[in-house]
């Protein structure tokens, strides 16, 4: 048997229905007011009775309606982990996935949006791999499955075969601006997730030839190496692509925050546009290594407001150097940005070259 | 049942105007492939593409040629793909030492600019395109932008052109003012000989001078084939009449299911979904298709056009999980 924890949020998707886009905070009640009925039920529903492995899953749920209530009305075998408060806080979803942790299960779903995300990375981070089963308002976080369905089969999947764990990332989105119609996210952190490969095939056409993730991470770090120039001052944005290049050099950079490199050193870390503009004025040549955020392919706006518009102004597209692992960038027509200024968009705007392996470039379009 | 629609094969069985010569030829198999054949399939081959003899190199399966030529024009040169394209090209060129840069083919058009590489077009640069593209199936290439690269006598040129027969569009006849230019062919498809395998290259005059003296022996039933399928045409015209008519079939049902049909001049269809691993959908209800998830997204596929019967399997599967993903 398998031990898998399974975390529900069951405020998670309130606010969608009354258009409050979310239920961060006490905006719940209000949803509840509004007459906002909670949708996780049906959402678990539908994803156990997707799940063809559960003969072999010894389930820990957390109680009540964070889990049990649910669960037991299907019939499946489980296990109570912990307790929790009358009214559910992010607390008890904390609470219970480190308990789970130490009950030492091997995969963690949880159903939710970006805020249980967050919570979760919080509670366990990138010890054991998750499960997410979309049921927020905002999920911009690259962690979710498509529907529950999908995150059966990902189950499935993990149970019946190994498959290949992959860091995505988790959004931190600003909930009061979003209610204004903002988009503004910041990268929060990673989680790990079970990558699930299409099955296939033997024969010619095989598309199976290639390299891993990391491995492409580490090749795209080395060409980057290989090609930085002295007496230039570079900023490196957040993400694990970008991180490669300092854990090459054996130099320590924070994940989620802009650095600054310059002659083999790091000068700064986690900079605002303070610290940016002024390490500018101290340094004749300068450049910016970023990598693409989320799905979508923003390379700034997304996780990155740190790179201003004043930023970007000064620095100049022809010092923008890009970076990307080749799974990042398949598919997508178009790179973009959103940098809340239609001049510095308008600038960036054109085709790019990205380095996506050791002497390996794309060339590809930024739009806006 | 399990229907193989992922390698792009003629489903057909060949006639026995070619079978027969390749049962007969089996008790030879002792001696090297008498030079006289050889000779024979290069005749018909400078016939059928109307090329000078001397402009064709041969091998058993263009895969060889490709990775020969590969390895050949390489050397100090930097390598230009587009992205997507037929896989093999991407992981061969991986293994030299070259730098490589890739253009993104936008969807829907899927088409190849060189507009982004004029200066890169300077340097001495080896580029590789396939035309039709695979897995997009599209003409990615306008012959003047062909005519623009080639005037740069830094570059070599490998044009693709394994699906000519089902697009009809080459640039062959280009060789005789151009030295630079290779277009690479083989039977494999149109000619449905993807078993035994003959490929060819049609090389102006630098790329002819490059292959002299590196011939490799080509095997006896491989140079029969060859020479029977290029003497009885008509089985292959045939074949792909019924392509275009089946292709028509297919795209008109899919697009009806609200999947999008990607332009094709080939014996395969590339398209477009809404529902994520659908490769892998296709495969549990018995149709293998050709997974393009590293390539694009798991939401595209690409399927070889089969039988009808074939076909009407592939597309009863393709409804029922369309129907499946309805939420």
């Amino acid at each position: 048997m398998r031990k898998i924890g399974l975390i529900i949020n069951p405020i998670a998707g309130m606010g969608g229905s009354v258009g409050l886009k979310g239920t961060d905070g006490d905006i719940y009640k209000k949803a509840i007011r509004m007459g906002a009925k909670p949708i996780t039920p049906d959402r678990i529903r539908s994803f156990l009775s997707n799940l063809k492995t559960k003969g072999k899953i010894h389930l820990l749920v957390a109680p009540g309606n964070m889990g049990a209530n649910i669960v037991k009305e299907t019939g499946i075998k489980f296990e109570i982990i912990g307790d929790i408060s009358q009214e559910t806080t992010a607390e008890d979803t904390k609470k219970i996935a480190k308990m789970m942790k130490q009950q030492n299960i091997e995969l963690l779903i949880f159903c939710g949006g970006d805020g249980t995300a967050r919570d979760i990375h919080d509670a366990i981070g990138l010890s054991i791999p998750v499960v997410a089963i979309p049921s927020g308002v905002k999920m911009f976080s690259a962690i979710f499955a498509i529907n529950p369905r999908a995150a059966a089969g990902i189950v499935d999947k993990f149970i019946k075969e190994t498959v290949e764990i992959q860091e995505n990332e988790v959004l931190d989105i600003n909930e009061e601006s979003f209610r204004e119609g903002i988009l503004d996210s910041r990268l929060y952190g990673y989680l790990n997730v079970p990558k699930v490969i299409n099955l296939l095939q033997a024969g010619k056409d095989s598309s199976k030839i290639g390299r891993s993730i990391e491995e492409n991470k580490h090749e795209v770090a080395q060409h980057v190496i290989e090609n930085l120039e002295d007496d230039t001052l570079y900023f490196l944005g957040p993400g694990t692509t970008v991180k490669a290049i300092t854990d090459q050099l054996k130099l320590k950079k924070s994940l989620l925050g802009v650095d600054a490199l310059y002659n083999g050193k790091i000068i700064g870390i986690d900079l605002n546009e303070c610290g940016i503009l002024e390490l500018l004025n101290k340094h004749k040549k300068a450049k910016i290594i970023v990598s693409p955020i989320g799905g979508q392919g923003f390379i700034f706006g997304r996780g990155n407001k740190q790179f201003t518009p004043k930023v970007l102004k000064k620095i100049g597209k022809k010092n923008i150097e890009i970076v990307s692992t080749e799974e990042k960038i398949k598919g997508l027509r178009c790179l973009m940005v959103d940098t809340g200024d239609i001049k510095t968009d308008e600038m960036l705007k054109g085709l790019a070259k990205v380095i996506i392996g050791y002497k390996e470039e794309l060339i590809i379009e930024i739009e806006c | 049942m399990l229907v193989r629609l992922d390698r792009n094969e003629m489903p057909i069985k060949l006639p026995r105007e070619i079978t027969d010569p390749i049962k007969e030829s089996i008790e030879f198999l002792n001696r090297y492939t008498p030079q006289s054949k050889v000779d024979e399939l290069i005749s018909l081959l400078s016939k059928y593409t109307n090329s000078p003899k001397n402009s064709i190199i041969i091998s058993s399966a263009s895969d060889i040629l490709l990775k020969e030529f590969i390895y050949l024009f390489s050397k100090n040169r930097q390598i230009i793909l587009a992205d997507p394209s037929f896989f093999l090209i991407n992981a061969t060129c991986r293994k030299t030492y070259s730098s490589i840069l890739k253009v993104r083919l936008k969807e829907p058009e899927f088409k190849f600019s060189i507009v982004p590489l004029i200066d890169e077009l300077k340097k001495p640069t080896l580029i590789i395109l396939d035309n039709p593209n695979n897995p997009t199936g599209n003409i990615i290439l306008d012959k003047n932008e062909v005519k623009l690269i080639l005037e740069n006598e830094n570059i070599i040129f490998l044009v693709d052109e394994a699906y000519f027969e089902f697009s009809n569009v080459s640039y062959a006849n280009l060789i005789a003012d151009y030295p630079n230019l290779a277009i690479l062919r083989t039977l494999s498809k149109g000619f449905g000989l993807s078993g035994l395998g003959v490929g060819y290259i049609i090389g102006g005059e630098t790329v002819q001078k490059r292959f002299l003296g590196i011939n490799t022996m080509l095997p006896y039933l491989n140079v029969v084939a060859g020479i029977s399928a290029l003497k009885n045409k008509n089985y292959a015209i045939e074949y792909i009449k019924e392509v275009e008519k089946e292709k028509n079939r297919i795209r008109n049902v899919a697009l009806k299911l609200d999947i999008s049909v990607f332009k094709s001049y080939s014996n395969f269809l590339l398209m477009k979904t809404k529902i994520p691993n659908i490769s892998k959908k296709l495969t549990e209800q018995g149709v293998l298709v050709l997974d393009v998830s590293k390539q694009l997204s798991s939401e595209y596929f690409r399927v070889t056009i089969g039988t009808r019967i074939e076909n009407d399997y592939f597309l009863g599967a393709l409804e029922k999980i369309t129907y499946q993903n309805r939420d």
